[in-house]
């Protein structure tokens, strides 16, 4: 027998995969599956396979079609705001027949939502999430072992059935450390002549997702419908537990289905028969087993991390045959079992029930003590520098050295000195200073990970007299962004962007970002960055200031009081800029990170002069009032 | 011209750079913790050092110093 190791979900996800085969990985960070790409990073090249850090969740899973094509077993994953955006992607790999499979590990929803677990994404998962007439097989563990034997199961029904396969899981089951073994491992083999691999000794073979006549396009349809009908009649899994007779049955899927079984056992202290119907496959949903259940059982409930999303398919299945009730909580929060049990016996008792509350943890405020420093005789003294009146009152919640803080300050005292706090409006990243909103005093919001300049286009277009900056890091501006930053520049749109560069993606754990440098080492490049396999950092200001829109482009560092004097000029150059009308202006920040450089902040100052210049030197890059480029003259 | 800091102890994150700019050297990290477990910066001026120069103000990125300088003709 072989031993049961602790391992956490994400990492089993990454195991597994290795295991079955997986020899492409394309990937790029998002709570709370980072440690999938990690994990990947450090273990796939080993085994020969391929560990790709995408500047997107776009790339990523056309990478991962890419390998696909060319007959690889290929996988990617992401967590629920990342696959919306591989959607795209999925509805090709679907239209184009390959397989590819797909992890996401939920978290709180809509918009940027939450890092904690969710289940939000049943309606995204099982009833396609792109575009066309498409279904992808959706499977959902509800244990760490589970993962382990569900993944090598993903990897085999992508190639059985050249379709995508999502591994479905949460924030709870990528999080957590259980024992696993690894039982189940794909030996299948899938003969795979279909893939590109050069047209030598047979006639040339191609993967087109479309057919612009219609009646192809709908033989295209009836193909992948007739599969489908297959895949629905073949591969339903579930789990039944406790079905014998009960007083009532629970249908719930992945960590929820787990709880119930705590729900189940309380129920029965109390003499309440708790039936449980778990979905393994999502899609195909298990219809057959809920309708033959409620011919016996006339009281359903649905229990989601997610506001009644299965409750649909369960309708479906029972249809009149018993009625059906529904619990959750979503955005994050984990129904306990004394809730879900509450809820159950206010159904089986028809008496409605005290209301517990769900223990929900909360970011504890710090009581503000009285500073001892304060206590200071300052009568007859004059205040000569104090916080900005453009910052709030909220102490920032940046790591100890770190350079937000600072710029923040900066692009404060700048807003302060040309009296414009009434008419700035910021765009704010996703990434650390995601809490930017609370820290300035002025109007602000939040775009999607990457498309602040085009946010902040739309803003100013629509209100001209408006200041408007853009405060992006170097995932967001660099990676994600690069696109919209590039155009936003090149129509020279009256914005001023401030970029922070910290060369890696800090919020995330410290990956490798676009402006990590040579030999730098991250949790996505171990053994440093090799720019061989990963591309040399990519210099923002450089490329820029070869576009004719941008009026004023400057690469600057916090690292002495000369050079944050500096800074704060470039700064304020760059909104003086936009308030005379002139154009794009975009300031460059060499920003310390202690925390994920592993350094003193001492040391992360030095570490910014000594190397991190050496890939990123400081000045100005493209000034209009001067022609001259290239040379320091913040 | 002598000067005065004002450090809020409970948004210093004891990251050092003030105590390391200094000209004076008259900042120094505290024996104690605040609220957040870190050792804040403290003002260690018996002497009288402090110019009120702003540059602790300058490099804190925490928005933790003000800085106070002695008026003309004003009390001390």
């Amino acid at each position: 027998m072989k031993k049961k190791v602790p391992m956490e979900g994400n990492k089993v996800i990454a195991k597994a995969a290795i295991l079955a085969g997986c020899r492409h990985y394309s990937g790029y960070p998002i709570t709370p599956q980072n440690e999938i790409p990690e994990y990947m990073s450090e273990n796939l090249p080993k085994v020969g396979g391929v560990f790709i850090q995408a500047e997107s969740e776009l790339a990523a899973i056309n990478m991962a079609l890419g390998a696909a094509a060319a007959g690889k077993r290929a996988m990617t994953s992401s967590s629920s705001p990342g696959i919306s955006l591989k959607q795209e992607g999925i509805s090709y790999i679907c239209c184009s027949e390959l397989p590819v499979v797909i992890a996401n590990v939920m978290r709180g929803g809509p918009g940027l939502g939450s890092i904690q677990p969710a289940q939000s994404d049943y309606f995204q998962a099982t009833r396609g999430g792109g575009h066309g007439d498409y279904r992808t097989i959706v499977l959902a563990p509800s244990t760490v072992q589970e993962i382990a034997d569900l993944v090598p199961l993903a990897f085999d029904l992508a190639d059985k059935y050249r379709n995508p396969v999502m591994i479905l899981a949460d924030g709870i089951l990528g999080q957590i450390i259980e024992p696993v073994e690894f039982k189940r491992i794909s030996k299948k083999s899938f003969k795979k002549d279909w893939a590109l691999t050069g047209a030598k000794d047979r006639p040339y073979n191609t993967i087109i997702p479309f057919d612009l006549d219609p009646l192809g396009m709908e033989r295209i349809n009836l193909r992948l419908q007739k599969k489908y009908q297959k895949i629905e009649k073949k591969e339903v899994r579930f789990e039944k537990f406790n079905m014998e007779n009960p007083d009532i049955v629970a249908v719930a899927y992945g960590t929820v289905g787990r709880i119930l079984k705590t729900v189940i056992r309380e129920a029965k202290k109390e003499g309440i028969e708790i039936g449980l119907i778990r979905p393994i496959t999502l899609w195909p949903f298990p219809y057959q087993v809920i309708e033959k259940a409620a011919k016996t059982t006339k009281k359903f409930i649905v229990v989601e991390m997610s506001l009644g999303q299965m409750v649909e398919d369960v309708k479906l299945a029972v249809g009149d045959k018993a009625e059906v009730h529904f619990y959750g909580r979503c955005g994050g929060v984990i129904p306990t079992p004394e809730e879900i049990l509450d809820k159950v016996r206010e159904i089986v008792t028809g008496k409605k029930q005290r209301k517990i509350k769900a223990i929900v943890s909360k970011i504890q405020e710090t009581e503000k003590k009285p500073s001892l420093s304060s206590v200071l005789n300052v009568s007859g003294m004059k205040k000569i520098f104090s916080k900005p009146d453009s910052l709030t009152d909220v102490p920032f919640t940046y790591c100890p050295g770190c350079h937000h803080g600072t710029t923040h300050r900066l692009i404060a005292e700048v807003i302060d000195e040309l009296g414009i706090r009434e008419r700035t409006i910021a765009v704010f990243p996703i990434g650390c200073s995601v809490f930017g909103y609370k820290f300035f005093n002025i109007d602000s919001m939040l775009a999607p990970h990457g498309r602040a300049p085009a946010a902040a286009t739309g803003i100013k277009r629509s209100q001209p007299d408006k200041i408007v900056f853009t405060y992006q890091g170097d995932g967001d501006l660099a990676a994600i962004g690069t696109a919209e930053i590039v155009h936003a520049a090149n129509r020279g749109e009256n914005i001023t962007v401030i970029f922070i560069n910290n060369a890696n993606y800090a919020m995330t754990g410290g990956q490798m970002a676009p402006t990590t440098i040579p030999g730098q080492k991250t949790t996505t490049c171990p053994l440093g960055r090799n720019p061989e396999t990963e591309g040399y950092p990519i210099p923002v200001c450089e490329l820029l200031s070869v576009l004719k829109g941008p009026v004023y482009i400057a690469r600057v560092a916090l690292t002495s009081p000369k050079e944050i004097n500096k800074a704060k000029k470039a700064i304020k150059k760059g909104f003086q800029l936009q308030l005379e009308g002139k154009g794009f202006s975009l300031i460059e920040v060499l920003s310390a990170c202690p925390t994920n450089w592993h350094l003193s902040p001492k040391e992360a100052l030095k570490w910014i002069e000594e190397e991190m210049t050496l890939s990123f030197p400081l000045g100005e890059f493209k000034n209009i009032d001067d022609s001259d480029r290239g040379e320091d003259k913040v | 011209m002598t000067g005065k800091i004002v450090i809020d102890e409970e948004k210093c994150k004891g990251c050092g750079y003030c105590i390391d700019f200094c000209p004076q050297k008259v900042i120094k990290p505290a024996d104690y913790t605040n609220a957040k477990d870190y050792h804040p910066a403290v003002l260690v001026d018996p002497e009288g050092k402090c110019t009120g120069c702003g540059i602790c103000y300058l490099v804190c990125p925490d928005v933790a110093i003000e800085v106070y300088k002695e008026i003309e003709g004003g009390k001390k």
